[in-house]
């Protein structure tokens, strides 16, 4: 890809966006915004439309979904790729955020060794997969 | 029975003929002196006109002829009396024989009645014997009675009977007999030993009423009152058709039905959700005489339930089952409480887990500058601790759901050749890490079972993970399949110290490690084997191992066969 991939991150836990951070510093293709919770999230996104978006499951108050469904809804954001991080480690939630759209669902722990590739390729998944038809299908839970 | 008296009638007879004899000669007597007594009163009284003399005996002779009249008045009364009093009681004697002779037959018909001789023998039995004990007159003429009682000649109720029989005394009370059905009577019971003049024993007689009914009534009575007010639904039905023959206040109550309702009712329409063939599968142990109750959890209109059933026998020995429901959704509520807290810790646990294995691994790769040899070292020691408490966490949740029943199962159709070289490929680090080799044995080509892929992985995981752990360094670790009748046995052999048979029970225990034979702890959660049995417990499958101490284990787990019936035996 020709320019650098915006990722708009929301986790509310300080330590895993730091995680977070290191691992994408790794990979000059991308540029990381990170936001600690919904709220604030949809605020950034009006004015950034990020490429992708990388959100945390369970955060109070408004959790991953409810803000998955907020960006859509009022950013306009509807056909961003969208990746989960879950501690959830349930095949069948997993199966459900797929089935809504999602591009794939990461489990946690995540290794930011290889956090950027494993986003590079279900977003090319993705991509080759839109142009055909609908959703894609990648779950890195086993 | 005993002879009537006639005598006293006739003796009575006899005095009443003297008594009218003389009672007659009296009057007659009478009758005469009176004719002389008024032809001389005549006279004296036409003389006493012209004497005082004459006079005076006129009044004495009119007193006597009074008192006499009097005197023959009384008598003639009483003698009325006492004639008509005996006639009564003649009367009366005659009805009471009457009476008696068919009080007698009224008995030989309506008693049950048998006789014996002084041996204990049967001599004679009446028609009612017959109907009640099911034997005809000449199957048992002869034979002693103790085939009457539960345990023969040995019967404590025989024995006691034939005591008292011996000591010349009465017996009186409740028997337990059995008929030739095998069905048991109770019988209210008077067997009267009989003697001769000369206070020999010539016979034995034994009159019986059935009191079977009255006593199956006495018994159903207290059951019901104790049923009846149980706070668990208790359903008595019979096991031809499922009928309905009690249901205790509760049942009826959640059914809607009235007493008289329920016993038109079968087990089937007790719930909606009600199915024939899961029931007649449970309840086979029971009819097939391998379990005393059986057990299962099931769902109806109100909530849960656990439903234990029994063949109960009645007193007259016919079987029903009993079906008793206890309410589990209380309990089912806390297993999903609890699911949901080990959920919620397992959760809350993973996500500081997160951080501490990111940072490790982003110290460890490099990314954030060179780490010396020792402090990399320490990283690692970390690093493979975190993936432990990870490990953990998972076998925890994954036990908690497969307890509650809550963990998914997806079957679908596994070829056992593919599976195993999935497997061996996916732990081939493993292996590494252990210095061992997993080696790909026999496997038959068409091998399939019904299963949840992911969830048999770990299972063979588990094992595979296991032997490379106990196998001595560079051996080979064999992984196969093989034909066990209507099962596929899947087999991990390894060259380890082996596992002494004893331990069978506690391996597949949770949080159980066994001390190793060889003396060396491996690390591990305790968790794995009774997780893997749990997972192989659902497939219908067993799991099980084979080992010599000093040579190698194997372990191996069964599964039916893809299209086979369900469930194979245990070992």
């Amino acid at each position: 890809m020709p320019k650098t991939i915006t990722v708009l991150h929301v986790d509310d836990d300080e330590d895993i966006r730091i995680i977070a951070d290191l691992a994408f510093s790794l990979d000059p293709d991308f540029e990381l915004v990170q936001c600690a919770s919904g709220p604030e999230a949809i605020e950034t996104a009006k004015d950034l439309r990020p490429d992708v978006l990388l959100l945390d499951m369970v955060m109070p108050n408004m959790d991953g979904e409810q803000t998955w469904a907020r960006l859509k809804a009022d950013s306009g954001m509807a056909d961003t790729p969208t990746i989960f991080m879950s501690a959830r480690a349930e095949k069948r939630f997993s199966d459900h955020l797929i089935k809504m759209g999602a591009t794939a669902v990461i489990p946690k722990p995540f290794d930011p060794i290889t956090l950027c590739s494993e986003i590079k390729s279900a977003l090319k998944d993705s991509a080759a997969l839109s142009q055909g038809r609908g959703s894609s299908v990648v779950n890195f839970a086993s | 029975m005993s002879k009537m008296s006639a005598p006293p009638i006739s003796k009575m007879q006899k005095n009443l003929l003297v008594k009218y004899v003389g009672v007659f000669a009296a009057i007659a007597g009478a009758t005469l002196i009176v004719t002389m007594e008024a032809s001389d009163i005549r006279a004296a009284f036409t003389m006493s006109k012209h004497s005082p003399l004459a006079m005076t005996e006129l009044v004495a002779e009119g007193a006597i002829l009074a008192a006499l009249a009097t005197g023959m008045a009384f008598l003639a009364i009483s003698l009325y009396r006492r004639t008509r009093q005996l006639e009564i009681e003649r009367q009366s004697a005659i009805n009471g024989k009457t009476r008696i002779s068919f009080q007698m037959d009224a008995m030989r018909r309506h008693t049950i009645i048998s006789e014996t001789n002084p041996e204990g023998r049967i001599q004679n039995v009446n028609e009612n014997w017959e109907n009640l004990f099911g034997y005809k007159k000449s199957e048992v003429i002869g034979r002693f009675a103790s085939f009457l009682f539960e345990d023969g000649i040995h019967d404590s109720g025989y024995i006691h009977l034939r005591e008292t029989i011996e000591c010349r005394h009465v017996f009186s009370g409740e028997q337990k007999l059995l008929t030739k059905s095998g069905k048991v009577v109770v019988v209210q019971t008077t067997t009267v030993p009989m003697f001769d003049s000369d206070g020999n024993h010539i016979r034995t007689v034994s009159m019986r009423t059935d009191i079977t009914a009255l006593k199956t009534a006495e018994s159903d009575h207290f059951m019901i009152a104790l049923l009846k007010e149980l706070p668990q639904e208790v359903y008595i039905y019979d096991m031809e058709n499922y009928k309905i023959v009690y249901m205790n206040d509760l049942a009826l109550g959640r059914c809607g039905w009235t007493s008289r309702e329920a016993k038109q009712r079968t087990i089937a329409d007790s719930s909606t959700l009600f199915d024939m063939a899961i029931f007649e599968s449970h309840i086979r142990p029971l009819l097939e005489g391998k379990e005393k109750a059986v057990t299962v959890r099931a769902k109806h209109e109100k909530g849960y339930v656990e439903i234990t059933t029994r063949i109960h026998r009645q007193p007259d020995n016919t079987p029903v089952f009993m079906s008793v429901l206890r309410d589990i959704t209380a309990e089912k509520l806390e297993e999903k409480r609890k699911l949901q807290t080990v959920a919620g810790l397992s959760h809350e646990l993973r996500s500081p887990l997160t951080s501490i294995k990111g940072s490790l691994r982003l110290l460890n790769s490099g990314a954030v500058g060179d780490l010396d040899a020792k402090a990399s070292r320490l990283v690692d020691i970390a690093d493979r601790n975190t993936d432990r408490m990870l490990t953990f966490l998972d076998d925890i949740l994954d036990f908690e759901k497969i307890v509650a029943q809550k963990m998914e199962f997806d079957l679908v159709s596994v070829n056992l050749r593919d599976f195993v070289n999935d497997a061996i490929e996916m732990n081939k680090g493993y292996a590494d890490e252990h210095d061992v080799h997993f080696v790909v044995g026999d496997i038959p080509e068409d091998a399939r079972v019904t299963g949840d892929n992911c969830r048999l992985t770990q299972v063979i995981t588990n094992l595979m993970t296991n032997a490379a752990k106990f196998s001595p360094l560079g051996e080979k670790i064999v992984v196969s399949v093989s034909d066990q009748g209507n099962a596929w046995r899947v087999s991990v052999a390894d060259k380890g110290p082996g596992i002494p048979l004893e331990s069978r029970e506690k391996v597949f225990q949770s949080f159980t490690q066994l001390e190793p034979v060889d003396g060396k702890v491996r690390k591990g959660t305790g968790l794995g084997l009774a997780i893997s049995k749990k997972i192989v417990d659902h497939h219908s499958g067993n799991i099980s191992f084979d080992s010599v101490i000093g040579e190698g284990t194997t372990f191996f787990f069964e599964l039916p066969k893809e299209g086979a019936g369900f469930a194979i035996a245990a070992e």
